[in-house]
């Protein structure tokens, strides 16, 4: 050492330092955010979920509409009208049951979907065989709240249903394709079965005037639902469009008249006593606006979906039974 | 016969650990049990109402009972059970303090954990100290501020302290990092972690509320002060309960003559100090020195800790070396009673949005809540009504209510609005600052007339409709009365020479009960297009808008 030098010690510390700086330069490389160059994601690919597959539903093209006495009853009726759960749902199969439950209010208030209606399908489905089905919802007001006192939680599970409530980890972000909706999260549980009954409820609705079955699909969307005010009638055609519902089943055993879709008083509801069900969900709305006082001329997205091939907006063009 | 005396004082040690830890837990038990009233074992009327008395230990502390009955001249119902504990101090002194208070029991835990002190290190903290003396300061200021018209003292009470700390900064940090953890598995892509994420959400969401936000407003001084006291511990064992806590110093002064004195044997002492390694509350146990009446919490650790038998607790009479008054001058609890009286006039300055005799508009108070004076003179600042709030509505104030409005609760529309339906925080205020409504009273229905918090105002620069002709109005959604407070007009807009015709929103203050629905949904993300302000709120002269305010249901009628 003492004032000498060791050419080979220095060597070495030179050649490690160089290594060094070069393992740096690499790793930097390998990992620099490509972002900044890479082009804007132009995805229009929509995935679109499709809960009809494999069954033959052209057939039983029709709207039945049943009075025959208290919701469970009268859905029953509607259902076995329609050929039997077992036409929908196949041995095995899991379902996914869509009612709306997007408000805090009790049922005699008619914001949410009747609990018997949901409660009558859980438990047809279960006997037509299904392995699972999941009763879920995106609230608009404190998830936990809605399913409580709507009396869905409760009656879902009672029936035999798992039910979902909404969670950020619970979403997943797809590609609707529509018009107006790209990208959007949306409910996984909402969206990953093999059948999907959509069950609303017949309200009015402030901006889109009625609100049915296809406006009740937002309940599968997650993220800033708070825009597609701005494009209402081209948003729920889009949603029609990337969920197409095994079957249809609408609550009309008591409707919300006015100060929809929330309402808040009895005097707000006016008691029909109807069960409405379909696999032609634009067909449903079509019947249904009438309903809650509503033209389906006032409609807008009736016709768009009907433009886009989606069912028929004029229920003229499917056959109606009536039973009680 | 000093062995037999030795292993039953530790039996009864035990016997207060064991009720420490339940207590603890209990209270832990009790606000966790506040997030759990939803579920498929409920229906709408079953969950409207909360089951267990959630508010029971604020209820039984008789600190907050004195603050109240000084503030306001009655006693309120549930504190009665106040007056029990105080009893139960006339004999045992500060023994709730050791046994059952679940805070103490909290500095108690983290004094002891491991890793342990040196036993000298741990004489030298539990020596006895001037520091003690601040507690009684503490208590003549609460009191006396009381008497001036201000619950301020709640600030410190300790099981306000401890439920608002473990409501307002445990909560929320669990949330918070349960929140990750989900998110992280169910975005995993591996079918076990996201199985295994659900699992977890399911097993805990009946305890804890995902979305309640993570330090909002006043909180992060919350979690500062709640953090501050837990980890002083490690410094000088249960330093909040022998330097600050209202609540003891109280006990302790009760316990004046109390039943019980460490009979101290100097013959039988050989000065080893274990009962001073041992003691919680720096009481001076060892013989030859005085044990100080109103520090002692009756943990029992000297007397189960000491070697020889020399000292045990006796029924108190003969004359031992004790100081059975509290260790303070009385130039300083006269210093803390004047300051006491001093300090509510100059909290109760004005601030920049709020300056004397004026409300602040952020200001806004749960529906239930007495007018401001009077709130004031019965908020205690414990965070029950915050936890409880099912959409993680209120939060702490930080200057919103004035400076002496410190914690008290406010609403933030932004985080969370107050739904119509729910009376969840006005069951839980122990101290009736927040009084019980009923559901009809919040909705204005069966001819009760309407609780209104504020009322919302159009931003109609920043409204989409107004503003920019672009269709929106969910603001009118959302408006949870019945009739619906917003109503929308079609309306000509024109926006850069084009003419619109699209729905714009109006409000009619005399339907809106100022829940801030509209201002929570509200697109425009920022500063919402319609705010809420305390204007208008029923419960305040002061804040009236409208001449003839007294009944806002007035002239109610369905539009179309
Ligand atoms: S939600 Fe906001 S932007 Fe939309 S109409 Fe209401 S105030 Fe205007
Ligand atoms: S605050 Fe807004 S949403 Fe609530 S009642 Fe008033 S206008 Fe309606």
């Amino acid at each position: 050492m003492n004032g000498t030098w060791d050419r080979r010690a220095f060597i070495k510390r030179v050649a490690l330092g160089c290594a060094g700086m070069g393992g740096i330069a690499t790793a930097g490389t390998l990992l620099v955010d490509a972002g900044r160059d890479a082009p804007l994601a132009a995805t229009r690919s929509s995935q679109v979920r499709d809960f009809r597959a494999g069954l033959d539903l052209e057939e039983i093209a029709r709207l039945v509409v049943s009075a025959a006495g208290e919701a469970a009853e009268a859905t029953r009726a509607a259902i076995a009208s329609l050929g039997g759960m077992g036409r929908f749902v196949r041995r095995g199969e899991t379902v996914v049951i869509k009612p709306n439950v997007g408000w805090d209010r009790t049922p005699l208030q008619a914001a949410n979907t009747n609990p018997a209606v949901v409660a009558a399908l859980v438990a047809l489905c279960v006997e037509a065989g299904a392995a699972s089905v999941v009763v879920t919802d995106n609230s608009c007001n404190e998830a936990g709240r809605c399913f409580t006192r709507s009396g869905i939680w409760k009656a879902a599970e009672g029936a035999g249903a798992a039910v979902v409530l909404p969670a950020p980890h619970r979403f997943r972000a797809y590609d609707l394709g529509g018009v107006a909706l790209g990208r959007m999260p949306v409910l996984t549980a909402a969206v990953e079965a093999d059948r999907f009954i959509n069950v609303p409820i017949a309200k009015h609705h402030g901006l889109s005037v009625f609100t049915g079955a296809m406006k009740n699909l937002y309940g599968v969307l997650g993220g800033r639902r708070d825009r597609l005010h701005q494009r209402i009638d081209d948003s729920i055609a889009d949603l029609a469009d990337f969920v197409r519902p095994t079957l249809t089943v609408m609550d009309a055993t008591r409707v919300l008249v006015r100060n929809g879709p929330q309402g808040g008083d009895i005097g707000d509801t006016e008691e029909v006593g109807r069960v409405i069900a379909s696999v032609d969900q634009v067909a449903v709305d079509a019947h249904a606006c009438g309903l809650v006082h509503v033209a389906r001329a006032d409609l807008p997205y009736l016709r768009l979906a009907a433009a886009r091939g989606l069912g028929a907006a004029d229920p003229g063009r499917v056959s109606l039974r009536e039973i009680s | 016969m000093a062995r037999a005396g030795r292993t039953s004082w530790r039996g009864l040690r035990w016997a207060r650990r064991v009720t420490q830890i339940a207590s603890a837990a209990l209270f832990l038990a009790l606000i966790a049990a506040t997030a759990s009233l939803t579920g498929s074992g409920f229906d709408a009327a079953t969950s409207a109402t909360v089951p267990y008395p959630v508010e029971a230990f604020l209820d039984i502390d008789p600190f907050i009972g004195a603050l109240v009955v000084l503030s306001t001249g009655a006693i309120p119902g549930a504190l009665v059970f106040g007056g029990i504990v105080l009893a139960l101090a006339l004999l045992l002194g500060r023994a709730f303090c050791g046994w059952i208070c679940p805070f103490g029991a909290m500095h108690h835990g983290i004094s002891e954990a491991p890793p342990g002190r040196p036993a000298a290190a741990r004489i030298a903290a539990n020596r006895p100290r001037a520091y003690q003396k601040m507690k009684y300061v503490v208590l003549a200021v609460s009191l006396v501020a009381a008497i001036c018209g201000s619950a301020i003292g709640g600030l410190l009470d300790p099981i306000s302290l401890a439920t608002r700390g473990v409501s307002l900064t445990v909560v929320p940090f669990v949330n918070y990092a349960l929140g990750g953890a989900l998110e992280a598995g169910a975005g995993s892509g591996v079918g076990a972690l996201q199985g295994a994420s659900d699992a977890l959400y399911e097993a805990t969401s009946g305890v804890a509320v995902y979305q309640r936000g993570f330090l909002v407003v006043g909180g992060v001084l919350v979690a500062i002060v709640f953090v501050a006291a837990l980890v002083a511990n490690r410094w000088i064992p249960r330093f909040f309960c022998r330097g600050v806590c209202p609540l003891g110093a109280m006990l302790g002064t009760a316990g004046r003559f109390g039943v019980l004195a460490l009979v101290k044997d100097a013959e039988a002492c050989d000065g080893c100090g274990q009962c001073q390694v041992h003691c919680s509350q720096a009481a001076g146990p060892k013989p030859g020195e005085a044990w100080l009446r109103a520090e002692c919490d009756l943990c029992l650790n000297c007397v189960a800790a000491c070697p020889k038998g020399a000292i045990r607790f006796g029924l108190a009479g003969r004359k031992t070396d004790e100081k059975s008054a509290p260790d303070v001058g009385r130039r300083q609890v006269i210093a803390g009673a004047a300051l006491g009286a001093a300090i509510v006039p100059i909290l109760r300055t004005g601030t920049l949005t709020s300056p004397i005799g004026r409300p602040d508009p952020a200001c806004i108070r749960p529906p239930g809540a007495v007018d401001e004076e009077e709130f004031l003179a019965r908020c205690v600042r414990c965070g029950q009504c915050m936890k409880i709030c099912p959409n993680n509505a209120l939060h702490p104030a930080l200057d919103e209510a004035g400076i002496e409005g410190l914690w008290t609760p406010v609403l933030v529309p932004k985080v969370g609005y107050c739904e119509p339906t729910c009376t969840l925080c006005t069951q839980v205020c122990p101290t009736a600052a927040i009084r019980r409504v009923r559901e009809d009273e919040k909705t204005g229905k069966n001819g009760a007339p309407m609780v209104r918090i504020g009322t919302a105002f159009f931003d109609q620069g920043r409204c989409l409709p107004w503003a920019m002709g672009v269709p929106c109005t969910v603001c009118e959604e959302f408006c949870p009365t019945s009739p619906k407070a917003i109503t929308t007009r079609e309306t000509e807009v024109v926006v850069e020479g084009r003419t619109a015709v699209l729905k714009v929103p109006f409000v009619d203050p005399r339907l809106c009960n100022g829940c801030g629905a509209c201002e929570h949904v509200c697109p425009v993300r920022d500063r919402a297009a319609v705010r809420v302000t305390s204007a208008g709120e029923t419960r305040s002269p002061r804040s009236q808008l409208l001449l003839g305010g007294g009944d806002p249901t007035a002239g109610r009628k369905h539009g179309s």
